[in-house]
């Protein structure tokens, strides 16, 4: 696989504007996106909030709550397959080669089910094997990001995990299918420093390992810098930069960018 | 969720009581239920007297008079015989509208909750509606069509009870609604009724089930109310809100022990059910215990 831009990229967003209905008439909240993602890329996408960045995931998702929000225009192709008209092609792509992580990981576990019973459905269902043998590749996955007492975590509830071990999970369950693109919206904000670093160290090895390429939504530069490849910036439903990760934060173009990359508190040390 | 024996051992299960006070609280209110409902469903062979039989001679003498272990009533009648009959018609009308009105309010408030947004307000703003109705003139309206009994008692329970448990469980849902496990569910084409049944419904049943169990004891009272208003059960047969009725009116003239038979005869049943409501949240909720 290649980073090479000519190449067909895995997820192709071109013109994407989406309204949000109102009583009195519709408001544009995404103007015009251009967005593409290649195979093994890690796209970060910044902007302080309500700039668009979880409306842009959720339109290619198809999660954009009907009764009020509506893609106006343009087009998204996941690996040139259309993903915005047909109903069937994105229920096929998101069952397996889209992958979703949200930010919350304690109610993105349903809290009356084992880790293990919702594990089990999911790659069953996912992967389409039977349970004897689900089980067994739930157990290879959750090792697989570092968690050691597979036994005890299956037979948990998510309650019963701390924070990073439920991300762990949740990011164990969205890997399972192998899927081509893993979409993470702010995988790391709930979780403490260290967590975030685990993590984080965990989402490029998969990275790397299967290849898979990474769409992470934030607003902590720590993230961009340390996980992304490439970086675009949101600002009022538009992406204003977009660029490398190291020269968009080194020598940002656009005034609004450098404000944004301004703006984060610096390690100083009051002398 | 059937599973060939595995590698792993089964996903371990709490233990269905938990530790000490717990325990000893959920298996008393299961003795006190299970030995009421077992007097109630006896009482033709040992109710030591008919129940409706009256002996002028006997009247409102006190609990130890020979052969009537609680004593007689205003008119003579066995107390304790009228005590075991009456449990059948207490029971019935604690138990049946309120496990009918949960089975309908769970239904709706899924509905409500989780489907669109035009058949939910719908849902929701009738039972706003019928919020707004005082129970009485349901109690009234089904008097008419079914004339007065037991019936008509669970009916009018079944409908008054229907709107408050019907928002406890909505409440529930909505406080479900967008969180990652529906999304993850609907994102990877989850039936609805998969959504709604298996990962939607055992979040809300449990708050829903001991809200249930709190009503039985006050909804045995309510229907000895319908009773009194000439709705429900007529004299001279008697449920223990009637027995209540009549011994309040013999409470000051040297016979308290009738109204007091009755009335605790509801209020350790209502405990009953209480504890029993609080015991099944601590086994129904993983986070509990």
């Amino acid at each position: 696989m290649s980073t090479d831009p000519t190449a067909t990229p895995l997820l192709d967003i071109a013109g994407l504007s989406v309204e949000l209905l109102g009583r009195s008439g519709s408001r544009r909240i995404l103007d015009t996106i251009d967005l593409s993602v290649q195979p093994t890329d890690i796209l970060a996408i910044v902007g302080e909030s309500g700039s668009g960045k979880s409306v842009t995931v959720s339109a290619v998702l198809g999660l954009l709550p009907a009764n009020i929000m509506r893609v106006s225009a343009g087009s998204m192709r996941f690996d040139a397959e259309d993903l915005l008209h047909s109903r069937d092609t994105r229920r096929r792509v998101l069952r397996k080669d889209i992958a979703f992580i949200t930010q919350n990981s304690l109610t993105s576990l349903n809290p009356v089910h084992t880790i293990g019973s919702q594990l089990l459905d999911m790659i069953a269902f996912r992967n389409g094997v039977g349970r004897r043998q689900a089980l067994v590749d739930a157990g290879e996955w959750l090792v697989k990001v570092g968690i050691a007492d597979v036994e005890r975590v299956l037979s948990s509830y998510p309650h019963n995990l701390s924070g990073g071990m439920r991300q762990r999970v949740v990011i164990a369950m969205a890997i399972s299918s192998r899927p081509r693109l893993l979409i993470a919206d702010e995988p790391t904000t709930a979780l403490d420093t260290i967590t975030q670093l685990q993590v984080l160290n965990l989402l490029r090895d998969i990275n790397t390992e299967f290849g898979t390429a990474i769409i992470v939504i934030t607003h902590d530069f720590g993230v961009v810098s340390y996980l992304s490849k490439r970086v675009a910036v949101m600002h009022r439903g538009r992406i204003v930069e977009e660029g490398p990760t190291r020269r968009v934060l080194e020598a940002p173009k656009e005034a609004y960018s450098r404000s944004l990359i301004a703006a984060v508190p610096q390690l100083d040390l009051i002398s | 969720m059937t599973m060939a024996p595995s590698p792993l051992p089964a996903p371990n299960r709490r233990p269905v009581f938990g530790a000490g006070f717990r325990l000893g609280r959920t298996a008393v209110a299961l003795v006190v239920i299970a030995f009421v409902v077992v007097a109630a469903l006896l009482a033709p062979w040992v109710a030591p007297f008919d129940p409706l039989y009256g002996d002028g001679a006997l009247r409102r003498l006190p609990p130890g008079t020979e052969g009537h272990l609680l004593g007689l009533d205003a008119q003579g009648r066995d107390v304790l015989s009228r005590l075991l009959w009456g449990a059948r018609p207490s029971l019935i009308a604690g138990i049946v509208p309120v496990a009918a009105a949960l089975a309908i309010s769970l239904v709706l408030g899924l509905l409500a909750g989780y489907t669109s947004s035009f058949l939910g307000g719908l849902i929701m703003r009738v039972i706003d509606a019928l919020f707004a109705f005082p129970m009485i003139l349901f109690a009234i309206a089904t008097v008419s069509l079914l004339g007065p009994g037991l019936t008509t008692i669970i009916v009018t329970i079944t409908i008054s009870l229907v709107p408050y448990m019907t928002r406890i469980v909505y409440g529930a849902v909505v406080g479900e609604i967008g969180k990652g496990y529906l999304e993850t569910a609907r994102l990877l084409g989850a039936s609805r009724s998969r959504i709604l049944f298996k990962e939607l419904l055992p979040n809300v049943v449990s708050p829903s089930i001991v809200y249930a169990t709190t009503l039985i004891g006050p909804m045995i009272g309510f229907s000895s109310g319908l009773s009194f208003l000439g709705l429900g059960i007529q004299p001279p047969n008697a449920d223990w809100g009637r027995m209540t009725v009549e011994g309040v009116e013999v409470f000051a003239q040297g016979a308290p022990h009738v109204v007091l038979a009755a009335g605790i005869a509801i209020i350790v049943t209502s405990l009953a059910f209480n504890w029993l409501g609080s015991g099944l949240r601590d086994i129904l909720d993983p986070q509990q215990g």
